[in-house]
């Protein structure tokens, strides 16, 4: 009997300790984060996918979501039901894929998305029944029409993407002297089988056959995409097509919005004050609120711009800045950091060693990080120009990384000291890259813009969108470096492309120099009135980087009864629909958000004395006027 | 000699019980079963890409134009 006991129990205890550890895996992913799945085999190109992985994820920021980024090799039985929706990217081709990832993805009723590769594994398994419960299948791989040449550069590809009439041409370059095509051509061509089922949401054309295929093909929660639209993105490019298909993916929509902004670029101790009263004058006339990009402390360390004497100016010292900053200020500018010097050390990081030509927090020379690459090193510099901004009477609550580009380090320190970025960024497939592409498995960098507001992004940041581009000057005559045109009648399309995201953004930078007088032969100031002219005309609403960050100024009343029941009204910048208001601890009641700078609401009760408001918004950003109520 | 049986009849149940779960889709300890469908035919075997993921607007703009002659204040 004591034996038949014994027996009885080691059992149950093990069936116990066994069904614990089942329930403890199911808890540990039940926060329903969203499931990003990518191939990291070990390649070349191993890394790849990890990078499609986190530029995906940022995206997710727009919509308040967090991501668990898994190696689909890894993947386990029961995750994507885990999660609220899943996508996988198809980066390598033959990527091996678990049974287990292939059995869940067919039968989930959540959003499903997959991308490019390995289609065939799924559809062509006749295990999974996936033709005919979803009503398409994968055909072929698709890729160049023809092999490059020098005689026949471009052959053609699946390479054009239309959506919402907008035809978005994939990028590709053929460089005759090395043979090498720098594009990603290949295409899973899939078939519909019951039109009932699925639909090609969005279809792409081949410019050399003149072929017609599905691109996005949608059957109930399971979304298929022909490629990666991740891979060389730009602003009239398919990658808009996903940032705005991802509200309806993942069932969170955003009303049609379209807003536009615009940056004064590389304001340092030289501004030519003229230039900027002049832009100035024309934003203020058509009440266009705008942002300059200040650069607290000017370096030219090897007197490359002063005659060869070495120059150094601090933000207190520099005269001419000053009083374009304060002119623009009280005319609708508003200042942002744009590095502590925009240059590294007293040697050309890529161009002169000058403030606003070099980088700063990243060795461009060698594509890597600096030899004092670390969060102190960064935090440092990056306190020294908030001390000198503070210090003039600016705040210095919005960054932007010089040349849009820092170390993963770097970029932990400038979220961890500013509240929000106005940028694009660069994301890394380690904290200390390894970016030599030769060697195997190597480290992938990857640049981003967005054409909305990211809440957090990989590094944490809050990011501002910067989408169109900035106008450049061919003038290689005078200035070898700048050899390129980007007109301002290319940044007019990239801003009717910017209009296919439901609630995308028109925001570009200019640099003020180009409106200097040695320079009047380029008209470029004709060309910014044409570009803000052209970019209203397309129906966009211009607003300022401080309508978006979250802040209260003022109350109507600011005093009311302690029994509560006054109507109020909040001012400040940056409210969202669905955002909450606090009086001390408690709530206010009938909250109504009229606009992203007015609040009305209705105090609760509170005790005689101050207490401080605090309004929420729906991604968990606060903003608190101390003492901001008196309660009588 | 049915009693001296009755604990490794019991494992061995045990061990069928957990092994024939519905969600042990892996053989051994968290092994997953890969697909072993043939992929279609790969395009491009010999065109020699340079992959690069993200951005490729052009924005390699510098701060100064190079005017050769100019004072600063």
């Amino acid at each position: 009997m004591k034996k038949t006991l014994l027996i009885f129990a080691l059992v149950a205890g093990m069936l116990i300790a066994y069904v614990p550890q089942r329930t403890r895996t199911q808890a540990a992913t039940t926060a329903n984060p969203v499931l990003i799945l990518y191939d990291s085999t070990n390649t070349q190109y191993g890394k790849l996918g990890f990078m499609y992985a986190i530029m995906l994820s940022n995206l997710l920021g727009h919509f308040q979501l967090k991501a668990d980024l898994v190696p689909v090799e890894t993947y386990t039985s029961g995750q994507i039901n885990a999660h609220q929706a899943t996508f996988y990217l198809g980066a390598l081709y033959d990527n091996p894929l678990p049974v287990s990832f292939l059995s869940d993805a067919a039968q989930t009723t959540k959003p499903m998305v997959w991308f490019k590769y390995n289609f065939w594994k799924l559809t062509w398994d006749q295990t999974y029944n996936f033709p005919a419960t979803h009503g398409f299948t994968f055909l072929s791989l698709r890729g160049l029409n023809g092999t490059p040449s020098a005689s026949t550069p471009s052959p053609g590809f699946f390479d054009t993407i239309t959506y919402k009439n907008k035809a978005m041409m994939k990028y590709y370059a053929y460089d005759a002297a090395t043979n090498t095509v720098k594009a990603d051509p290949d295409f899973g061509l899939v078939q519909i089988t019951d039109a009932t089922k699925a639909t090609a949401t969005v279809s792409a054309k081949n410019s050399g056959t003149q072929e017609v295929a599905p691109y996005v093909v949608r059957s109930g929660n399971f979304w298929y995409f022909a490629d990666l639209p991740l891979s060389f993105i730009g602003p009239r490019d398919r990658y808009l097509a996903l940032c705005d298909l991802l509200h309806d993916i993942l069932g969170i929509n955003h009303a049609e919005q379209h807003r536009a902004m615009v940056r004064l670029e590389d304001v340092a101790a030289t501004v030519d004050p003229n230039a900027m009263t002049r832009l100035t004058n024309f934003l203020k006339s058509k009440n266009i609120k705008f942002s300059i990009a200040a650069i607290p402390f000017y370096r030219d360390p090897l007197g490359r711009y002063n005659s060869g004497v070495p120059m150094e100016v601090h933000l207190a010292q520099a005269t001419d800045l000053l009083n374009s900053l304060k002119y623009a200020k009280s005319r609708g500018g508003s200042v942002l950091m744009h590095g502590y010097t925009h240059q590294y050390n007293n040697v050309p990081n890529l161009h002169t060693a000058v403030s606003a030509d070099d980088f700063e927090f990243w060795y461009a020379t060698g594509n890597r990080p600096v030899a004092e690459d670390s969060f102190a090193w960064a935090a440092d510099r990056l306190s020294a120009g908030i001390a000198e901004l503070q210090g003039s009477g600016y705040e210095a609550d919005v960054f932007e990384a010089p040349h849009y580009q820092a170390s993963p380090k770097a970029y932990a320190a400038i979220n961890g000291l500013f509240q929000n970025t106005y940028q694009r960024v660069v994301y890394y497939t380690a904290e200390t890259p390894n970016l030599d592409p030769n060697i195997t498995n190597h480290d992938f960098s990857g640049g981003m813009f967005f054409p909305y507001v990211i809440s957090s992004d990989y590094y944490g940041q809050r990011v501002l969108p910067e989408n169109l581009g900035n106008i450049e000057y061919d003038i290689c005559n005078i200035d070898p470096t700048s050899c390129f045109n980007y007109t301002w009648q290319d940044l007019l399309t990239n801003a009717q492309y910017g209009l296919v995201v439901r609630d995308g953004f028109g925001s570009f930078f200019f640099h003020p120099f180009w409106v200097e007088q040695d320079l009047s032969f380029l008209n470029a100031y004709n060309d910014f009135v044409n570009l803000v002219n052209g970019i209203t005309q397309l129906g966009y609403t211009w607003v300022g980087m401080r309508d978006l960050i979250l802040g209260v100024t003022k109350l109507s009343p600011n005093s009311g009864s302690k029994s509560g029941g006054t109507n109020v009204t909040i001012e400040g910048t940056g409210f969202e629909a669905g955002a909450t208001v606090m009086f001390g601890n408690a709530s206010a009641t009938n909250v109504v958000v009229v606009s992203s700078a007015k609040i009305t609401c209705r105090t609760p009760a509170g005790a005689p004395g101050d207490v401080d408001v605090k309004v929420t918004n729906t991604d968990g950003r606060t903003a608190m006027l101390p003492a901001g109520y008196k309660y009588k | 000699m049915t009693r001296f049986l009755a604990f490794p009849v019991l494992l061995l149940s045990l061990l069928v019980l957990i092994t024939s779960g519905p969600s042990l889709v892996t053989h051994g300890k968290d092994q997953p079963v890969f697909s072993t469908i043939p992929p279609p035919a790969k395009p491009d075997k010999d065109v020699k890409f340079n992959s690069a993921p993200g951005d490729t607007s052009p924005l390699m703009c510098k701060g100064h134009v190079d005017k050769k002659v100019r004072m600063y204040r």
